[in-house]
């Protein structure tokens, strides 16, 4: 009787497998295997002598905390951490309090020079600062020379150092500040602070007593995820770091994988241990996030309450335009100009301008055209591939009624969290060996930047479909339409603006993806980036800066072109 | 605790595209509550935080007692923190980082008073709103009437000049939203504070306010008691949006032989009816009647008297329980008409109206 029943038990089940669950059950298992299969080669890697022989040990481990130099490499992570964190918060907080509640004038403008770094990669902006504030070369250290004191040889601005590496990682991070405060600040309830100011408090007491507790959970979340980001960051302590052997946990693992003495268990060690660092500033965000969320019911919609600032608003608006000076005006004057000089002299003129560097590089530089065709065939073809992944499993994290979906939507969120480079040690060990033999192609860039940023395009998809009420597919079920009927016409289209943003987020990330792909390149497989990166090691300092404007230029076209076919937004930059 | 007087205000947004409050006069007896009635847009919650201190009017005088808090024209504007004033929110406005104690001590805090008589005043307030032995908690743990009280007991704790109400009760559910308005009364009237309640709620304003001032465009349309706004409405727009009435065009025949007493010939309705109005009408003058559906008597048979008197067709009959709502087609116009349901009327049945003339308010078109 029993196996009758467990036999039409098993039956039933397999009636229920149509096409729809395939999909989502071989996809799900693709990506958990995508995520999970590198980050197993990390740990195994890291607890064997050699990542391929099978002979255990803790020794790696060990070595690190013993080791003098790897312990302050350690801490010098820290440091940049730290430092950035309070330095995107001493940008960040500003900025948001005076475009979000404030009248300064143009503060609509700042807000769009805002997020002009989530535009323009590290790799970038790094170099740019290089150009402005090398110690002896830098244009802003000329600059002063020439205006001050021409008996210095240096100085006095120092960009390859610690505060160098911090000042572009706070640069660059605090718009996560801005955008998450100034989002808070935005749809907090104003009769908060109206209450405050019939409590008897006047403005400046509300901010500090009653506006800035509330948004303290955004501010804190926007720094945490400035930290996980800047611990994890390789192109700019690379770049600025590396002339002050000022090395950090990422450069030294990029050492260790590609210089000798090679030592690809030290480096996924060291990687693991980064790990852990981001998972537990991430943990600490969730926990924020989820206790300190405050609700706060609202009934009519209200204007936000904008703060006249009289005489004070020269003092903010100076301090906006001295940030869109710093994060946009100065670096992209540095970049046009360096890639139009021939030679890098002390001397400054018009008559040395030119196109050298673009020609040599269209005409007598034959990898040119193939880092940019490369960059190109990875953005539009993994983009695609990664959302079409993205939208099966965001679909299946918000419709999905199995208990294994938190499981999936936890995992594969995951290499959020992962620093490019350390994913990037996982995905090299796992794929570079049979079974799985993808290295020496751009199959593993492929991998490896889907499986690493499936996330993002996961966040993208899903902020569309939670607006999707489950009740439009419901009654589309109920008139008669199938589930896969229903998909078609009913939730593609409503979640089509989601998977279009994130399409173009995905491709722009692509387009200048650094971290990655410098580990899993090959000969023959170069992108713009590592092309980027090689000039800036030979010292080529005016050509990489004339393809850093050419990416630039590309990206922006892409762009234009990308929105005028779909009207599509970058995801998370609507205005 | 003081009188509040409105002189004159106005107030435009959109750079004076949208007129919001247009030259609003307005006195809150010491002690009494006054509530600002009105569909939104017509300018209550703007006076209100003008009175607040929130918003800025363009010109205008507000008073508290003798002291001027706010005149454009002479370049007066007290802050609102300096206006000591008690204010509760639609939104409650609790403040989800501190927890009710705190809430409640807030105000107080920035009075010069020790510790001691702080707490004794918040243990005061939660008492009278009835939430004594809460004040540890957190409001987001709170349901929404308790959060409603936390308001309340912000806002009088530090004894306010006055008390702000913003729709207070339009988030609750309905049977909460009852009781609340009784306890709001009470509490009022155990702490005389000047009071001036915002609604777009007819019952919550006349369950609430001594008097009620119905707004209209930025303009205050009637003030009075509830009996006197429901049953003598001074135009169109109070009688029709305070409750259901009928509305019938007609001109002014002649003054009647009663005090106030006209006699107004309405085609609409084919006869010539006996209404009552205060204001002094020209004969030929346009007006409206308007007269309510439960003050229509209805009869099969032709009643005495030939005046007040017209014969209908039933439309549409509909059982209430507490009445049957009748639709009766009179001449050119429909009539509703709240009939006692003992009396028992079917759809096409023809029967007579009675229109009571004290009853019959005449409004100037």
């Amino acid at each position: 009787m029993t196996r009758i029943s467990r036999l039409e038990k098993i039956g039933n089940t397999l009636k229920q497998i149509n096409v729809g669950f395939l999909i989502q059950f071989s996809v799900s298992l693709l990506v958990l295997f995508m995520v999970l299969y590198p980050i197993g080669w990390l740990w195994l890697g890291s607890i064997r002598t050699e990542p391929f022989a099978p002979d255990y040990t803790l020794s790696w481990y060990l070595k690190i905390f013993s080791d003098a130099v790897l312990w302050q490499r350690l801490t010098n992570t820290l440091k940049i951490t730290i430092g950035t964190g309070i330095l995107s918060l001493i940008i960040g907080l500003p900025i948001a309090w005076i475009v979000a509640r404030t009248d300064t004038p143009f503060s609509k403008k700042f807000e769009l020079i805002a997020v002009v770094p989530f535009m323009t990669a590290p790799l970038i902006g790094a170099l740019a600062w290089t150009n402005l504030a090398a110690p002896r070369t830098g244009l802003l250290n000329l600059l002063y020379r020439f205006v001050f004191d021409s008996s210095l040889k240096h100085g006095p601005l120092n960009i390859y150092s610690m505060w160098g590496i911090i000042f572009c990682l706070g640069l660059y991070y605090s718009p996560y500040v801005f955008l998450f405060t100034a989002g808070a600040l935005r749809s907090m309830d104003p009769a908060l602070e109206e209450a405050s100011r019939i409590s008897g408090c006047n403005i400046i007491r509300t901010t500090f007593k009653i506006t800035l507790p509330l948004v303290y959970p955004a501010i804190t979340s926007g720094v945490l995820l400035a930290m996980v980001f800047a611990a994890g960051q390789f192109a700019v302590p690379a770049l600025l770091g590396t002339p002050a052997q000022f090395s950090v946990m990422t450069t030294t693992i990029y050492e260790l994988m590609n210089r000798w003495p090679i030592n690809r268990s030290l480096a996924a060690a060291i990687g693991n241990l980064l790990v852990l660092f981001t998972f537990l500033l991430l943990y600490l965000r969730g926990k924020l996030l989820s206790k300190g969320a405050f609700t706060t019911v609202t009934g009519k919609g209200y204007r936000p309450d904008i703060i006249r600032l009289g005489k004070w608003k020269y003092v903010t608006f100076s301090f906006c335009l001295l940030y869109a000076i710093v994060v946009f005006g100065l670096p992209m004057f540095a970049l046009i100009y360096s890639s139009l000089v021939k030679y890098w002299s002390v001397k400054i003129g018009l008559h040395r301008l030119g196109f050298w560097n673009y020609t040599y590089l269209f005409t007598e530089h034959s990898l040119t055209f193939v880092a940019i065709k490369n960059s190109l065939l990875l953005a539009v073809f993994g983009a695609t591939a990664c959302i079409f992944i993205s939208s099966i499993i965001s679909f299946i994290v918000h419709r999905g009624k199995s208990r294994w979906t938190p499981l999936l939507d936890y995992v594969a969120m995951m290499p959020i969290g992962v620093p490019g480079v350390v994913f990037a040690v996982g995905v090299l060990l796992g794929w570079i060996r049979p079974p799985f033999v993808l290295y020496g192609t751009l199959g593993i860039l492929i991998v490896g930047y889907i499986s690493r940023f499936n996330p993002v395009g996961i966040r993208a998809v899903s902020s569309s479909l939670v607006q999707v009420h489950p009740e439009l597919e419901e009654s589309s079920r109920v008139a008669g339409s199938s589930w896969a009927g229903t998909l078609l016409r009913i939730t593609l289209p409503l979640v089509k603006p989601g998977m279009q943003a994130g399409w173009m987020t995905l491709f722009i990330v692509f387009l200048r993806e650094f971290g990655i792909s410098l580990f899993l390149y090959s000969p023959g497989n170069e992108v713009v980036s590592i092309m980027l990166y090689e000039f800036w090691e030979n010292g080529d300092m005016m050509k990489a800066s004339a393809l850093s404007i050419v990416l630039m230029v590309v990206t922006v076209i892409s762009i234009i072109i990308m929105r005028r076919l779909t009207g599509a937004d970058i995801a998370g930059m609507k205005s | 605790m003081s009188e509040i007087r409105i002189q004159n205000l106005n107030k435009t947004f959109d750079k004076g595209a949208v007129k919001a409050i247009d030259n609003l006069s307005l006195t809150i007896r010491e002690g009494s509550i006054v509530a600002l009635l009105g569909p939104s847009g017509c300018g209550k919650t703007t006076t209100l935080r003008c009175v607040g201190g929130l918003e800025l009017p363009d010109s205008g005088k507000i008073f508290f007692g003798e002291r001027l808090v706010c005149c454009p024209d002479e370049k007066v504007y007290v802050p609102p923190e300096k206006r000591g004033l008690g204010m509760v929110f639609q939104s409650y406005a609790i403040w989800p980082h501190m927890n009710v104690f705190e809430n409640v001590a807030f105000p107080l805090r920035r009075q010069k008073i020790d510790k001691e008589e702080i707490r004794k005043k918040v243990m005061e307030a939660l008492e009278l709103v009835g939430l004594a032995g809460l004040e540890s908690r957190y409001p987001t743990k709170m349901s929404g009437g308790q959060q409603q009280r936390v308001a309340f007991a912000r806002a009088i704790a530090p004894r306010p000049e006055a008390l702000l109400f913003d729709e207070p009760l339009s988030n609750l559910d309905a049977k909460l939203r009852e009781k609340m308005r009784f306890d709001i009364v009470a509490l009022q009237k155990s702490t005389h504070i000047t009071t001036i309640y915002v609604t777009h709620d007819q019952a919550e304003a006349m369950v609430i306010a001594d008097k009620i001032a119905v707004m209209n465009q930025g303009v205050i349309e009637q003030i009075g008691t509830a009996r006197e706004i429901y049953d003598q409405p001074g135009s169109r727009f109070v009688a029709g949006f305070i409750g259901l009435t009928n509305f019938a065009r007609g001109r002014i025949a002649s003054k009647g032989s009663g005090q106030q007493e006209w006699l107004v010939d309405s085609k609409e309705l084919g006869t010539r009816i006996v209404g009552i109005s205060d204001k002094d009408f020209k004969p030929d003058q346009k007006v409206t009647l308007s007269v309510r559906p439960e003050n229509i008597m209805l009869s099969r048979e032709q009643p005495e008297g030939d005046l007040n008197i017209v014969g209908g067709r039933i439309e549409r009959t509909t059982y209430i329980g507490e009445y049957s709502d009748i639709l009766i087609r009179v001449n050119a116009v429909e009539l509703r008409v709240h009939s006692p349901t003992h009396l028992r009327f079917d759809q096409g049945d023809h029967v007579f109206l009675a229109f009571p003339p004290q009853r019959c308010n005449l409004l100037a078109r």
